[in-house]
């Protein structure tokens, strides 16, 4: 079953010259739901939300943003956070919130009270008269993110928001994605630091060079990386190698035996291949299951290489 | 209209509210009426120069020396820096007992050397010759731009004419009424409300040029603050969120307009000191000239070609601002355009002595010159259909610019990288709207 869309992109192509930054994209984002639009640098991500927007037009394609053909003709009801704050550095939060709150139709007296509020429930209320230059990147943001929320958007588009925020602002930033999640607003938020669409999203698209390579659930997300096994005993790897559900089987010395680490075909189960294991009596001292992250998935989906470590602060 | 407003307000306030503006709006009268009062007061603190004359002609008291020491005496030779009457002084013995203008030069330069000089040693009028081939020649311890030279010319230009028409045979008298004859020619106009024209039928002449200077100015000063406002505002990434919250128009035009407002505060400032000097100026001088500002809507055209100037002038820089990262890369950019604004001034110079003349009256109707000279030719009295074509191009050249820019402005605020100019234009208006 599914919802009716916020936002819904079909064949959405953009090329810049000879590049093509969005290839024949197509996804669509439910009512309510939060979006994880994932991908690496470069991958076509800030293109899109352009596009969606309507900064960009698109080369061919078609776009449907709260029922309007692009973000230009619905901008009241959408709230949109740059990479970067976005906001005058010789302002402070109360007259950003003002100035920022009127464009989008929120008379300034009413910006700046419900400024006040969250700003102070985020722990920024000693700082609601700073110029913002003399605030730090982590609470800029926040003042930022304040501001994209101040006309209760229906759609609020959050471009790489947890970029440069240290461990606690990243927590407060969720917090108030979830809120506003339940409150009913739609959430796009491009990253590409999994744990949090891990924790945040119902839905990711994972984009690698323009082009989509995954559209579904976290869950579903996870299933398209192989899960491992690590196995300790008395065992060949040959005999390893024929359980259900190996694709590859590594050697590595252990202390007293032998340690063998297994990799799994994608969608296949641990616990299936261990029975069978159990079943044709092999000598199993430890064993050790390693479920797949969607870490593991960009990696996978995305042909960056393994070792690519995911960004501190995840 | 609101975002437009907002956007205004933020411009201006953003502006209007730095230490640097308020201060310069509490100086800007203060260096006015400094440079007003100053020349005349400095003037007066300054010492009157001494004058030596030293007449070597043997012409006795019909010479050229005791002719000019009379016109200092009665405070006829003025010199021009100081604009105070010159003082005799009485030459050094060494320099009195010379025979010969070299011999006097001498003896100056060595007179000069030595401390009874002083701190203020006096300029030397050294005569020689004769009556018909007077040699002439005037020392001074330090060359300067200005000096008395022009003043005793004058004086010993009078002595020769009066000794020529004298030896001609004519009296004292009659000579007096030679040189003091003279006719003062009476302008009559049509146009002049009294016939007669004063300097109040020439104020809206002297208006025109004045917003054409005025609008120079601003385009000059309000391009670089529109184009560091962009700038800034794209460094920062506001620009993306002001693109999602606001038409790149509003954005474009509230900016300009912004900056407009500022410029007319500091007008307001200047009008304000007006209002007092011109409650110092006789009643009548007053009424004539508000009379010749205001009564013939002078005030009102000369708003509207500033406010369009600037409008077309300023889309463009905000335009241009919109491709580049740093203010020196849009300095660099825009300062071509800047060097072009003194086009229409350089027009505007010529046509105050040819304001009918064919070039001028054809450029008047094109937009860039618009704004600079249509103010003189409706002072002139130009045809309605004139006006009116003048002010219809320039709406749609000021629209047009508006939509070049507002292009230019959408695209250029979310890229990056080093501007190019011909980049600029190809993908601007290559842009699908």
């Amino acid at each position: 079953m599914t919802g009716p869309a916020a936002l819904e992109l079909t064949e959405i192509t953009r090329r810049f010259g000879d590049r093509t930054a969005v290839d024949r994209l197509s996804f669509r984002v439910e009512a309510g739901s939060v979006f994880g639009f994932l991908g690496p640098n470069g991958a076509g991500k800030t293109t899109t939300l352009r596009m969606v927007l309507g900064l960009v037009a698109p080369t061919s394609g078609r776009l449907e943003v709260l029922g309007a053909p692009d973000g230009r003709s619905v901008r009241d009801r959408i709230g949109f956070l740059p990479e970067e704050r976005g906001l005058h550095p010789r302002m402070t939060p109360l007259q950003a919130a003002g100035f920022l709150g009127g464009l989008k139709g929120v008379p300034a007296a009413s910006a700046r009270r419900k400024a006040r509020d969250l700003l102070e429930g985020l722990g920024l209320g000693a700082s609601l008269n700073t110029q913002i230059r003399r605030l730090s990147k982590g609470m800029a943001q926040q003042v930022a993110l304040v501001c994209t929320l101040l006309h209760d958007p229906a759609l609020i588009i959050l471009d790489e928001p947890f970029s440069g925020l240290d461990p606690l602002h990243q927590q407060g930033l969720e917090r108030l994605i979830e809120e506003r999640s339940r409150a009913g607003a739609t959430i796009l938020f491009s990253t590409h630091v999994m744990a949090h669409a891990e924790r945040l999203c119902d839905k990711v698209v994972l984009l690698a060079q323009g082009r989509k390579v995954f559209d579904g659930t976290v869950a579903e997300a996870r299933n398209q990386a192989p899960g491992r096994l690590i196995l300790e005993g008395d065992l060949s790897p040959a005999e390893v190698s024929a359980l259900p559900g190996v694709i590859r089987v590594e050697a590595g010395a252990d202390e007293g035996g032998k340690r063998l680490e297994v990799t799994l075909a994608p969608g296949a189960e641990a616990h299936e291949t261990l029975s069978a294991a159990f079943r044709a009596g092999l000598a199993i001292r430890r064993f050790e299951s390693r479920e797949p992250g969607l870490h593991e998935a960009f990696l996978l989906l995305t042909g960056a290489p393994a070792s690519t470590p995911e960004v501190a602060g995840a | 209209m609101r975002r437009l407003f907002l956007i205004l307000r933020r411009e201006y306030l953003a502006y209007l509210l730095t230490p640097g503006f308020l201060v310069a709006l509490l100086v800007l009268p203060l260096v006015m009426a400094a440079s007003a009062f100053l020349p005349t007061f400095l003037s007066r603190q300054a010492p009157a120069p001494k004058v030596v004359i030293v007449d070597l002609t043997s012409l006795g008291p019909r010479g050229p020396g005791p002719f000019v020491e009379a016109r200092i005496l009665k405070g006829q030779a003025r010199n021009l820096p100081q604009d105070r009457p010159a003082v005799l002084a009485v030459a050094p013995a060494s320099v009195a007992a010379a025979r010969t203008p070299t011999e006097a030069g001498e003896r100056i330069q060595d007179f000069y050397r030595t401390p009874e000089a002083g701190e203020r040693p006096p300029v030397f009028l050294v005569l020689g010759g004769t009556a018909e081939a007077l040699d002439a020649r005037l020392w001074t311890p330090r060359a300067r731009l200005v000096d008395l030279s022009g003043t005793l010319e004058d004086a010993l230009n009078d002595w020769s004419r009066n000794a020529r028409l004298q030896a001609l045979g004519l009296t004292a008298a009659q000579v007096e009424s030679v040189t003091t004859a003279g006719v003062d020619l009476a302008t009559y106009s049509p146009q002049s409300r009294s016939g007669k024209v004063t300097v109040t039928d020439r104020l809206p002449q002297l208006a025109a040029i004045g917003v054409s200077y005025l609008l120079v100015t601003l385009i000059l000063v309000g391009s670089g603050m529109i184009l560091t406002s962009v700038v800034e505002e794209k460094s920062s990434r506001v620009i993306e969120v002001l693109v999602t919250s606001a038409h790149p128009a509003e954005l474009l035009v509230g900016k300009v307009l912004g900056v407009f407002c500022l410029f007319l505060t500091a007008l307001g400032a200047i009008a304000g000191v007006g209002v007092v000097v011109a409650g110092q100026l006789p009643a009548g001088m007053v009424q004539d000239a508000a009379n010749a500002v205001f009564g013939k809507g002078l005030l009102g055209w000369a708003a509207l070609f500033l406010a369009f100037g600037f409008l077309l002038y300023g889309s463009i820089f905000a335009g241009i601002a919109a491709f580049c990262e740093t203010p020196r890369e849009a300095q660099s950019l825009a300062t071509p355009m800047s060097v072009l604004t003194l086009v229409p001034l350089l027009l505007v110079i010529s046509a105050v002595q040819a304001p009918d003349s064919p070039v001028i009256r054809i450029a008047a109707l094109f937009p860039p010159f618009t704004p600079f000279l249509m103010l003189l030719r409706i002072a002139e009295g130009a045809p309605a259909w004139e006006v009116a074509t003048g002010i219809a191009l320039m709406a749609a050249t000021t629209a047009g610019a508006l939509w070049v820019g507002v292009q230019a402005y959408r695209t250029g605020a979310l890229s990056q990288g080093p501007s190019n100019l011909w980049a600029i234009l190809r993908r601007s208006l290559g842009r699908q709207a």
